[in-house]
């Protein structure tokens, strides 16, 4: 994904449900089973709209997968299981390098830290994602490749989702560290084939939805259930929950309380993130000078 | 620049524990005959003076409680009474924003208003409607309120008042009201207690400046997020460029600034209203400018004068705050030739927080009169 995302509100569709023909002139992002289907799944949504990304779950570990050249030259976010055989995954680092990618690794596994790291090292876009909640992670080497996505002084590819928290990280707004995995409910709308549409794709799963209709999107700023959704973050200031009192607010909002409330280092780690990038922000201004 | 402290009502729709118009228990609400008088006198004035502007404080009570209608006339009266001096009047308005509709924030907007002060309270049943306080209640219409007017386009400063049971949670308040609001940082302010203390919410001025000091240092090591921190930022900002303080701390408040309340009863600012001392008479009688030269401010300036020569004389946080608020000092001392009750919780603030955290020194004497 070598396009810097905007502020524009998209549409996430699963390719196969049949929105294809009835969905004109949107910015979409396309979701397929297999990256096989990535490159006949943007064909086809691309026709009548703008597909900002093909998003891939992809069951086969990251060794596996092969990417043709016709994959490389479209916008791809591959979300694998599980990495493989380091080896491979090194071997094929330049097909990686060269093709419009971002690959995701779950962090509940701490292998995947180390591979990913080394994956940034080789130039080669990508992330760490959380797979499943219940699954624990190793907070500790989260941080640890956050350190080394924000400070490092070598020369490496971006690390989501640390890369889009600290280079859009403003003092005077919230930040949605989730973005990067497309989950940002005034950013990425799921819509499932009976043109429902939820928040989140846990939500699209849950049938929790707060609209229906693709005429609905275009309204959904004035959508009682949205607005709901949108103020919901409130709840937490009127209760006087922990979150809101908590330093690190402001990047983490408050999204996975239960992990937080189980694992210190959640904290510290949100705390890390904030001040990386409130560092790079001063860096930023600090460079900025220097060019005038 | 003149500021009115605009009170039209003591009315209001919450019973907060530590305010003084809950505990004066008056009704009381501007008409409109006085009303129109106030514009009339704000034209007088700023013709008189082309290069002044006024600042009108809209303040209450809760000002929400006039109703739309109440505003509309306030700008039928400006219209018409201010044709040429209009532009020099700039609104201001102070609400808990628990009754705010579209149709204030549209009248908010024709009065040029961008940006809502307000006050907050995290802790529960200190601020809300009835006789618990039901901050619950309080708090979820709190929060619509900044909904619609966050909506709107228009920014919100909120307040923090400081009392006993907030001492030992600095940081959780301070966190609290930080991630509330990224976009305006608040500001922590001492309690004012107008009578008794039945709820024993008052603290001594050492007990605000060690509920201050222990967010210095976060303030200090995160300047680029919290930004302007009031009063920490402004008094940094005093020691490291000169800038000059609010009021209490200004010296400067002399002849700048006015209480106008529901009556009419001119006063010399919203706490000397509210304390229902120094008495300029009422709006109705008086100009503006009769009202900002009173003799009875004299007093005021001359303690500029007074106290450098004498109990802050080589006082090294002079420059810092000229003595403090002259009404603080005239409700503990009875006279206003003294400085402020809060002289010692300065210091200590400076001395113990500021000035080991950032490494500044102060060094603002009074000036040598006689070189």
């Amino acid at each position: 994904m070598k396009q810097k995302p905007g502020k524009e509100k998209m549409i996430v569709v699963q390719d196969g449900s049949g929105l294809e023909k009835k969905i004109t002139k949107k910015t979409l992002v396309v979701q397929v089973d297999t990256i096989e289907k990535a490159v006949p799944a943007f064909g086809k949504w691309s026709s009548e709209n703008r597909v900002f990304c093909v998003v891939v779950h992809e069951e086969k570990p990251l060794a596996e997968i092969e990417l043709s050249e016709e994959l490389k030259i479209i916008p791809l976010a591959l979300f694998l299981k599980e990495g493989g055989a380091p080896k491979t995954v090194i071997e094929k680092s330049r097909e990686f390098r060269e093709a419009n990618i971002t690959l995701y690794l779950p962090a509940h596994n701490p292998e995947n830290f180390t591979l990913l790291q080394i994956l940034a090292s080789l130039d080669v876009a990508c992330g760490v994602y959380l797979e499943n909640e219940a699954k624990p992670v190793n907070w500790d080497s989260m941080n640890d490749l956050m350190y080394y996505a924000a400070y490092s002084p070598a020369n490496h590819a971006r690390v989501e989702p640390f890369d889009y928290a600290v280079s859009n990280y403003d003092p005077q707004e919230y930040l949605c560290f989730t973005t990067p995995w497309f989950e940002n409910p005034r950013r990425f709308f799921y819509m499932d084939e009976n043109e429902n549409i939820a928040l989140s794709r846990k939500k699209m799963e849950e049938g929790d939805f707060v609209a229906t209709g693709i005429s609905s999107f275009d309204s959904l700023d004035d959508n009682e259930k949205y607005k709901e959704h949108l103020t919901m973050w409130t709840n937490q200031f009127i209760d006087n929950q922990r979150c809101a009192s908590c330093p690190a607010w402001r990047v983490c909002g408050g999204a996975f309380v239960s992990i937080c409330e189980s694992n210190p280092n959640y904290f510290q780690f949100f705390n890390d993130l904030l001040e990386a990038a409130e560092q790079n922000r001063v860096k930023q201004e600090q460079d900025t000078e220097w060019r005038l | 620049m003149a500021v009115v402290i605009f009170k039209p009502l003591e009315k209001c729709n919450s019973n907060c524990l530590y305010c003084g118009v809950v505990q004066k228990k008056q009704d009381l609400v501007m008409d409109y005959d006085l009303l129109e008088i106030v514009f009339n006198r704000m034209n007088e004035y700023l013709e008189a003076n082309p290069g002044e502007k006024i600042t009108l404080t809209w303040h209450g009570g809760e000002p929400c409680l006039l109703g739309p209608e109440y505003f509309r006339k306030a700008l039928d009266f400006q219209d018409r009474h201010c044709k040429e001096t209009k532009d020099r009047i700039v609104h201001i308005i102070q609400s808990n924003l628990t009754i705010i509709t579209q149709e204030l924030i549209d009248l908010f907007k024709e009065m040029g208003i961008h940006t809502i002060g307000t006050s907050f309270e995290p802790l529960p049943n200190i601020r809300g409607p009835g006789k618990d306080r039901d901050s619950d209640v309080y708090n979820r219409l709190f929060f619509q309120g900044v909904d619609l007017v966050e909506k709107n386009g228009l920014g919100w400063g909120c307040i923090y008042v400081v009392h006993r049971r907030s001492l030992g949670r600095a940081r959780e308040i301070f966190y609290y009201l930080t991630n509330m609001n990224l976009k305006s940082q608040p500001t922590f302010n001492k309690i004012y207690l107008y009578s008794g203390d039945e709820h024993n919410l008052n603290i001594t001025p050492e007990e605000y400046a060690d509920f201050l000091g222990e967010l210095v240092p976060l303030y200090w090591e995160n300047r680029i997020r919290y930004a302007q921190l009031k009063p920490i930022s402004t008094f940094i900002e005093a020691i490291e460029r000169g800038n000059n303080m609010v009021c209490d701390y200004s010296g400067r408040c002399a002849h700048h600034w006015m209480y106008i309340g529901p009556d009419g009863k001119a006063s010399h600012c919203g706490r000397s209203g509210d304390f229902a001392f120094i008495d300029y008479g009422n709006i109705r009688d008086r100009t503006i400018h009769d009202i900002l030269y009173d003799k009875k401010r004299d007093p005021i300036e001359e303690r500029q004068l007074f106290l450098p020569e004498n109990e802050c004389k080589d006082c090294r946080f002079w420059g810092i705050c000229h003595g403090g608020c002259p009404l603080d000092a005239y409700t503990a001392h009875g006279s206003f030739m003294k400085p402020t009750m809060n002289c010692s919780g300065i210091k200590r603030l400076l001395e113990n927080y500021i000035e080991p955290v950032t490494g500044m020194e102060v060094n603002l004497p009074p000036p040598d009169t006689n070189s």
